[in-house]
């Protein structure tokens, strides 16, 4: 008779095509504490609860570099900063000592209940200091602890800054509460600026926008010997086994330059918003679209961070698009004119002028003139790029109808 | 429809190939009383709704659950089901706010329409109450911005086991609402939980359990089902708690024509009848044609595609329109499911062709007749799907056309085992070493393990699985859980239910890519025991009627290239398998021979297909198939003759041979009239002389790894099923073996029918 597991062997190795063979290692007894290599990491343990677990403190001089700019620099901006950050117009109200970085490490990246989070790396200014923490979980027996020491660290602290934090580490945080039966509300109450979204919105059309890419394009720094992060869960696997802390110094650092990286996109995040160093085009819409979102239009509409305008079509069409929202129709006009006049087949533009001297001025002949130019410049496109794909046509063909009907209607009346 | 009834009655041609002609008398209702202690805001807008009164089973149902008392209700087809659970769901949230259910139905589809009707009832009571009470349906489909709102504010949760297996439990701490207060879970449609698929749900149950639990919450179980041999057993197995049966069903029918009928044969030497597919087709269509809505359903999806085109042929020679005839199968996108189903309830679609996907109760309204090519498999099926004409009060008609297949036949002969037998039972097997192991990962990656868990023990702590911690040792050793201060933690990158697939053995499936137009367009997908057969290399695919040339099936990449074409013929392919006894798990004396069941490995390989013609079936022509073996590693059961059985039936080897291939044919195709299973979870093989046991030998496998327990049941039953067989081939026509029976000549030699009854008498005698 074989026994459950001998069937569970075959079976499985039937089921992955007969190449699968699952090693079977005895465990090793290993001297559970101390962990090899606590010191030479300046490591120390904690003890709580009849377990400990590991942690590691590094305390940063503001004057300390990172990324082209000193911490200092994020030291000194305004309230009012984040609310760019954020692309929130109420995220007025913390300054920078608000505000708690934080970044995980996990068993993998599925998400879900079965991710476990095995380091915890917080930053936080303090005084004319900027302090990182490293909770390091060795057992999955201390989680417990480690996360009520958390909690009682995130209570001093009314802001979270993360990268992907929003959908990654912070709900994996609330699993990880639960399932331990520890209270995640206070987390409901936390402002959360996830710099992942405000990279997106600025340097989306610039560079891929994960967080080493971002070092890469904008910061301009390539991390040296670092560790991928797709090795990062066998490496803590490896230690759960064995207890030698020494691989995971690699992921400490790791999880230590996530956390400086964060605080330099912030610094170079305000410094492309306040003014002067748009990365590209792309940059500027970016900018001003930002600016619009938080409420100050205005100073979007004026804003001298706007390249020469007869550079970027594109963007000035945007620009007349929030005049038009404004109703100042007597300036969104001439910009649909002048645009058409530097490029003939700008499409959007056409549509914008169309709609406005039928609708608005009713004054369907210009309608008309208008849509037949359009028209136009789309049949010269087609002959020229039979290729591309040509929308629209069938638009056109109904709003000249449309025109030509009111025309008539119009003509009757007088 | 009354005229057409009477006019087959005088068609004398039609008439003579009619085995049995049922009228089933209309019923009149049975009431009783709403409980007293219901909320009086739900009676009243139940009875404002002209629900004055609950019928008999209602009551008994609703009385059960708000008592707190796990129930299981067995209902036929439009008999008011629903309320058996809306009632009592609805009075739990009418009376603490905070109260939460969770419904399962086995379809995305079942679930969008139970949430309208849901919602119907919501409505009514309208002002009376003083809050929205909310219902959502949660699957793939669930917009990512709705499904914050359901996680946190969901009254009830309507979803499928899919999703509460790979969507909701393994992100339970995002339903903490939900589970902390979980009152009520509905399963409905329970007798469509069985096999495989039954033994994964009662373990997907078991993991829900263990949440519940996690959160304090103890919900009460309410599981419908068709009529089945088994309900109460079922719902215990599949939901590991003890539940009360309510099957005092008091809804009125109307009345209802039940007509079996066997096409005649054409070729009696043979054995062989005019083809089932095309009576069928013409029956169909002297209702379609006079625009009575009716339902047609073929075994297969081939089947089905097959019966489209035969039918908008006919259709289209009787100047209707072809679009208003349908296929409705598995493989076809939702969105396209959700226009037929919609065409059929407003009548713009007059029939529609569908494989058992149609079975379940989806909403497509009331049809007039029902048609069904070939004997679905079961008396359970063959009710569900002959329930779908008349649901409402008036005359309705249904008829079963039988195919040539022995079990067909044996139904076709025996009218009365029909109409008199009680229905299959429905098994299932959550303890199948492999499904619970997929389960036990699913489960750790959940919540961790203690040391002292049982899984699958029942609320109150009873039962569970003997071998829960042996299996946590060998997780451990294949390094996916580690055991730390008396608990098992989850400890791999991977997210264990992706790879779990609820529905079939094959964790990954073929998906069908049509590169007919420059932009490839997904047309289906197929799993990969069934790709093997139907999109091999150059094998004719159909889909929705039209017929495509497979140019490439990628194994690897699990994709298949296929290309609309037009030809007059489709493929038929070939399958070889072998077995390999591994272990015996019982053997006993069984009249003159011995029984047996066990584990086994059986190979398999698909080698060669044949192209056959349109409607003469003729072949005309054949090639390879180069595909990898599958092996299959499952239970068996068995039967081995005494070495002296060719003396004592008299037969020369070669005769026996023949004879005994001729058995295995027979048995295969009869087994599912036993146990509630379908020929194709099936396989059988007959050896003259087998290795394992150096006797002749006929094994029946089981086609899912593991097995789920048919063979067991099989073993104790194997005299009945014999004396059946025997029953079977005696009451055929034919002189030399058809495929009625124990197989055509060709195949079985011409003494294979005569050898076939000999041996089966020495087995029963």
């Amino acid at each position: 008779m074989l026994s459950i597991k001998q069937k569970l062997y075959e079976l499985e190795r039937q089921s992955a095509g007969g190449k699968q063979v699952v090693e079977i290692e005895k465990n090793e007894l290993v001297d559970s504490l101390p962990y090899k290599k606590l010191e030479q990491l300046s490591c120390t343990l904690v003890y709580r609860n009849h377990q400990s677990y590991v942690l590691r403190e590094k305390r940063y001089a503001l004057q300390f570099e990172h990324g082209g700019f000193p911490l200092k620099h994020f030291a000194t901006i305004s309230a009012k900063d984040f609310a760019y950050l954020a692309a929130d117009e109420n995220y007025v109200n913390l300054t920078p000592e608000d505000y708690l970085f934080i970044d995980t490490e996990t068993t993998g990246l599925a998400g879900g209940t079965g991710t476990f989070i095995f380091l915890i790396g917080i930053g936080f200014l303090t005084g004319n200091e900027f302090i990182v923490r490293q909770y390091l979980m060795p057992d999955f027996a201390v989680e417990a602890s480690v996360l009520q020491d958390i909690l009682k660290i995130i209570s001093n602290f009314s802001g979270f800054i993360s990268y992907n934090g929003k959908s990654y580490d912070i709900p994996l945080l609330k699993t990880r509460l639960i399932l331990n039966r520890l209270d995640a509300k206070q987390f409901d109450n936390m402002q959360h600026v996830d710099l992942l979204h405000c990279s997106r919105r600025l340097w989306k059309k610039f560079t891929k926008c994960d967080l080493q890419s971002i070092e890469r394009k904008v910061l301009g720094f390539t991390r040296k010997n670092d560790v991928p992060g797709e090795d990062i869960p066998a490496i803590f696997f490896k230690f759960i086994k064995d207890k030698d802390l020494s691989p995971l110094a690699p992921v400490l650092r790791h999880n230590v330059i996530d956390l400086l990286s964060m605080v330099s996109i912030i610094s170079q995040a305000i410094v492309t918003i306040r003014g002067g160093t748009a990365l590209s085009l792309y940059d500027a819409r970016a900018i001003f679209h930002l600016l619009d979102r938080v409420g100050e239009t205005e100073q979007a509409l004026q804003s001298t961070l706007l390249p020469q305008e007869n550079c970027d079509l594109q963007l000035l069409f945007e620009k007349s698009m929030v005049l038009k929202r404004l109703g100042k129709m007597t300036e969104a006009v001439p910009i649909w004119q002048r645009i058409i006049q530097e490029k003939s087949n700008f499409e959007p533009a056409y549509v914008e002028l169309a709609k406005y001297f039928e609708h608005i001025e009713k004054d369907y002949q210009k309608a008309l003139s208008f849509i037949e130019r359009a028209k136009r410049s789309k049949e010269i496109a087609t002959t020229l790029f039979p290729e591309k794909e040509v929308s629209f046509t069938e638009d056109w063909n109904h709003r000249q109808k449309r025109v030509q009907k009111k025309l008539s209607l119009h003509a009757c009346r007088t | 429809m009354e005229q057409i009834i009477d006019r087959l009655q005088r068609d004398e041609q039609f008439m003579a190939n009619v085995t049995a002609w049922k009228v089933l008398e209309p019923k009149k209702a049975v009431y009783g009383e709403f409980p007293h202690d219901l909320n009086q805001s739900l009676v009243s807008a139940l009875q404002s709704h002209g629900i004055k009164k609950l019928y008999s089973h209602q009551e008994s149902a609703i009385g059960h659950a708000i008592k707190g008392e796990n129930v299981v209700i067995v209902t036929p087809t439009a008999s008011g089901k629903t309320l058996c659970y809306n009632v009592p769901v609805l009075n739990a949230v009418l009376e603490t706010r905070e109260a939460r259910a969770l419904y399962l139905f086995p379809t995305k589809a079942l679930s969008q329409d139970q949430l309208n009707e849901l919602h119907n009832l919501i409505d009514l009571m309208g002002e009376k109450i003083t809050f929205d009470i909310k219902s959502y349906t949660f699957d793939g489909d669930t917009p990512v911005s709705a499904r914050k709102a359901i996680k946190s504010s969901g009254h009830i949760v309507v979803t499928n086991p899919d999703m509460l297996h790979k969507g909701i439990l393994p992100h339970h701490t995002q339903w903490v609402k939900l589970f902390e207060n979980l009152r009520y879970i509905v399963i409905d449609e329970i007798h469509h939980y069985r096999g495989v698929f039954g033994s994964h749900l009662a373990n997907v149950v078991r993991r829900l359990k263990r949440i519940c639990d996690f959160y304090g919450s103890k919900p009460v179980f309410i599981c419908c089902s068709a009529t089945i041999a088994n309900p109460q057993e079922l719902a215990q197995n599949l939901t590991g708690e003890q539940m009360a049966l309510v099957d005092n069903n008091g809804a009125p029918s109307g009345k209802k024509h039940f007509v079996i009928y066997n096409p005649p044969v054409v070729n009696k030497e043979l054995g062989i009848r005019r083809s089932y597919i095309k009576e069928t087709q013409r029956i169909a269509a002297n209702f379609i044609i006079n625009s009575l809505q009716t339902i047609v359903f073929a075994k297969s999806r081939m089947n089905v595609e097959i019966l489209l085109t035969y039918l908008k042929e006919s259709m289209r020679r009787h100047k209707k329109s072809p679009a208003q005839l349908r296929g409705y199968r598995g493989g076809y996108l939702p969105l396209e499911r959700r226009q037929i189903e919609k065409g059929l309830r407003d009548g713009s679609i007059t029939g529609v062709v569908s494989t058992n996907a149609l079975e379940l109760g989806i909403d497509i309204g009331q049809l007039t007749a029902a048609i069904i090519a070939g004997y679905p498999g079961t008396i359970s099926s063959t009710l569900q799907q002959t329930g779908r004409a008349g649901r409402r009060q008036d005359t309705s008609l249904a008829i079963v056309v039988s195919s040539s297949s022995p079990l067909d036949q044996y139904i076709a002969n025996n009218p009365r085992y029909f109409f008199a037998k009680s229905p299959e039972s429905g098994i299932v097997d959550p303890d199948n070493l492999m499904i619970l192991l997929s389960h036990i990962k699913c489960a750790a990656f959940e919540l961790a393990f203690t040391n002292k868990e049982r899984f699958g023990a029942s609320f109150d702590g009873n039962g569970g699985v003997d071998a829960t911690q042996e299996i946590l040792e060998y997780l451990e050793e294949s390094r996916v859980i580690h055991q730390s201060d008396g608990k098992w933690h989850w400890m791999a990158e991977t997210y264990p239910a992706e790879s779990v697939s609820l529905r079939s053995a094959a964790e990954d499936n073929i998906v069908i890519v049509d590169t007919t137009q420059p932009n490839e367009k997904v047309i289906g997908e197929i799993d990969i025991f069934a790709a093997q057969l139907m999109v091999h290399d150059d094998a004719i695919y159909l889909h929705e009627g039209r017929q495509f040339h497979v140019d490439k099936l990628d194994w690897e990449r699990k994709k298949a290239y296929v290309r609309q074409v037009k030809v007059d013929h489709y493929t038929d392919a070939h399958l070889k398998s072998e077995i390999k006894v591994l272990e015996v798990f019982e053997e006993q004396p069984c009249a003159n021979g011995l029984v047996g069941h066990g584990e086994v490995v059986v190979t398999s390989l698909a080698t060669m297909y044949k192209k056959l013609k349109f409607h003469t079936m003729e072949n005309i022509g054949w090639g390879k198939i180069h595909l990898p073996e599958l092996e299959l590693h499952t239970t068996a059961f068995w039967y081995s003759f005494p070495e002296e059985v060719l003396e004592r039936t008299d037969l020369s080897t070669d005769y026996f041979g023949e004879g005994l291939k001729g058995v295995s044919n027979v048995l295969k195709n009869i087994i599912p009239l036993f146990v509630m299973g379908d020929r194709r979870d099936f396989g059988a093989s007959a050896m003259v002389r087998a290795p394992f046991t150096g006797r002749p030998t006929i094994y029946i496998w089981e086609q899912y790894p593991g097995g789920i327990g048919f063979s067991t049941k099989l073993f104790a039953i194997f005299q009945d099923v014999a004396r059946s067989s025997l029953q079977l081939i005696q009451a055929c026509q034919c002189e030399q073996g058809c495929p009625g029976c124990v197989g055509p000549e060709l195949e079985v030699g011409e003494n294979g029918k005569t050898s076939a009854v000999k041996i089966l008498k020495f087995i029963v005698e």
